[in-house]
């Protein structure tokens, strides 16, 4: 059996039980084997880092080549040849066990009763969540379960940023919200629903877009952000604000049937850029207003960034720094990725580019929307449809057209219109829709590069047709 | 050093602070390290080392012959004694210098060490060397 040589260095304070030296060399094939030939040596020093039943202390971390052994295989972590192990005590205290501050009511009693019997949450932890505040960005599909359970859970202060009303596509999954909302504000019924759900809690409105202006100024306010956003130039601005401010970022994305979950924090761990350094081109990835989302979905993965959030606040558990949690709700099934720090990270390297907020729509390569002479109305379409002057290309996808379709209309899905686009004319004038209008101004901007110089794009897509022209049509 | 230590608590007031001790292997202090208080949560009576931090101090001390022998840090609004909580973190090896700080300053230092079975911490004796 071939042994591995290895270093392990030990904190100055304890040279004392290893005769005056805090870096020593050995041999050992894992972690365990280590520390057992160390203990070996110096008994004095074991009894510092093991307990009685022969199990390595709480708050006694172990580094491999500056990484924590819990991210590895723990104690079973093989070692290579050079290897330098470190042992680091986890140093924390505090005032707060028997400061007052923070006290409860009998009835918060009762509501608390199954959290405090807990020994991880413990009276402790539940004064803890009380003392803590969160913001959630987005009251949408991730957003309103994770704030409903922040807020049953007895986090003390709640903000959420969202300056959107209520449609009712959002119903089949943003559970606050109900038939008679539709048309306020998120903001508005979120907190008139979660005062609902706890009166106790402090419930903050930011109804604004959330942007460089006045990201830094809104997260700087809270101890946890949870990034409940559906657009990349936003979940960008929240990792970077995270970043610069130092706080955990508990993030979820959802596509269909599709989740994927993990927490940024760039003192402990890898951030979003780290991830993703660059967002894809723009329209790559379609939202959930384009490519759909099972209801179900956001739920479970809001609920996973609401119990995320508690593991944070209290410091218990091991969240999910570092961690990609994938879930597939069609084939129900959780996967999980180790994500690393990326040294070149441009903004939680150890050289970072990026030292203040940006321009992310610029970044993720937003394009300004059509100049208005691109654009028709649905008004002007119908009456070009009534002289017959017009060719109707519909872009959406073979399942949106069974829906609804508006007369006459020729479908390519926008996906096939590279291949497909010598099927059109470039001397007929050309209108093109898609259910809103985002995929149709591609379309328009795609086809104007091949050379037609007719085509124009439907403003408000075949919504706005349902509601201005043809209002017993189906829409979705 | 004192000096250093009660700036330290009264800039992060009404969060807590918290440092290294840098010392002889007599535990004669001859320097402290400020450390950034990492806990996630609200700060005003909680701290948290990043061990990375607490690791490169830590070798910085070990080329000079030194050692990181104690962790300070603040109590603001609260008295100089370890708490519930600092005692179920503590580490019986290091000496732990604990400063009251309120609104109008620091009032009170004591420092301590934790026994074996973090049931309890003996006071120790503050000495200034001149010098």
């Amino acid at each position: 059996m071939t042994s591995t040589g290895v270093r392990v260095v030990i904190p100055t304070v304890l040279r004392q039980h290893t005769n005056n030296r805090d870096e020593l060399d050995l041999s050992a094939k894992t972690v365990k084997d280590a520390l057992q030939a160390l203990t070996k040596s110096y008994p004095n020093l074991g009894r510092y880092l093991y307990s009685e039943n022969g199990r390595l202390r709480n708050f006694i971390n172990v580094y491999l080549n500056e990484e924590d052994i819990r991210s590895m295989n723990g104690e079973e972590t093989r070692l290579k040849e050079g290897d330098t192990l470190m042992i680091v005590p986890s140093i924390a205290g505090g005032s707060v066990s028997q400061k007052g501050g923070v006290s409860f009511s009998s009835g918060e009693f009762a509501r608390y009763s199954r959290h405090i019997i807990m020994p991880e949450v413990g009276l402790e932890g539940q004064r803890k969540l009380k003392a803590s505040s969160v913001l959630i960005v987005g009251a949408g599909g991730l957003g309103t379960p994770s704030a409903t359970y922040l807020a049953a859970a007895g986090v003390g202060r709640l903000g959420i940023v969202d300056f959107d009303t209520i449609e009712r596509s959002n119903l089949h999954r943003q559970i606050l919200y109900s038939e008679q909302d539709i048309g306020k504000s998120k903001a508005e019924v979120a907190r008139e629903r979660l005062l609902q759900v706890n009166p106790n809690v402090r419930i903050e409105l930011h109804k604004v877009r959330l942007d460089s202006s006045n990201a830094l100024k809104i997260l700087k306010e809270y101890d946890v952000i949870l990034d409940g956003t559906d657009n990349f130039p936003t979940r960008y601005l929240v990792n970077d604000a995270c970043v610069l401010l130092g706080k955990p970022n508990v993030y979820a994305s959802i596509f269909r049937f599709e989740g994927q979950a993990s927490v940024f924090y760039a003192k402990q761990g890898p951030c979003y850029r780290c991830l993703y350094s660059e967002p894809p081109p723009p329209g790559l990835v379609p939202s959930c207003a384009e490519g759909g989302v099972l209801g179900v979905l956001p739920g479970i993965m809001g609920s996973i960034q609401a119990a995320e959030a508690i593991d944070l606040i209290l410091g218990r558990g091991r969240p999910l720094i570092g961690r990609l949690l994938l879930f597939n709700a069609l084939d129900m099934k959780f996967e999980e990725l180790k994500l690393r720090k990326n040294p070149d990270c441009l903004i939680c390297g150890p050289n970072p580019k990026i030292k203040e907020l940006i321009d992310y729509e610029a970044f993720c390569g937003i394009e300004e929307e059509l100049t208005p002479e691109l654009e028709v109305s649905v008004q002007t379409l119908n009456q070009l449809i009534e002289q017959k002057k017009v060719v109707v290309l519909d872009v959406r996808e073979p399942f949106e057209y069974e829906i609804c379709h508006i007369e006459g209309s020729r479908m390519i899905p926008l996906g096939q219109l590279p291949e497909r686009a010598n099927e059109l004319d470039t001397a007929d004038q050309i209108i093109v829709h898609c259910h809103s209008g985002v995929r149709s101004a591609q379309a328009v901007r795609f086809l104007q590069g091949l050379g037609f110089k007719k085509v124009k794009n439907l403003k408000g897509g075949i919504k706005a047709w349902a509601e201005e022209i043809d209002p017993t049509m189906q829409t979705y | 050093m004192f000096d250093e230590i009660d700036a330290h608590a009264r800039e992060a007031y009404p969060e807590e602070c918290c440092g290294l001790l840098i010392a002889t292997g007599e535990k004669k202090v001859v320097d402290c390290v400020r450390m950034k208080n990492e806990y996630p949560g609200p700060k005003q009576d909680r701290y948290h080392i990043d061990p990375l931090e607490l690791y490169r101090t830590d070798r910085a001390a070990s080329q000079r012959g030194l050692v990181v022998a104690g962790i300070y840090h603040s109590h603001p609004d609260y008295p100089a004694t370890l708490s519930r909580f600092d005692l179920d973190h503590a580490f019986p090896w290091y000496s732990y210098l604990v400063v009251s700080v309120g609104r109008g300053g620091t009032n009170d230092r004591k420092s301590w060490t934790p026994n074996e079975k973090r049931t309890g911490a003996a006071e120790e004796p503050i000495e200034v060397v001149e010098g």
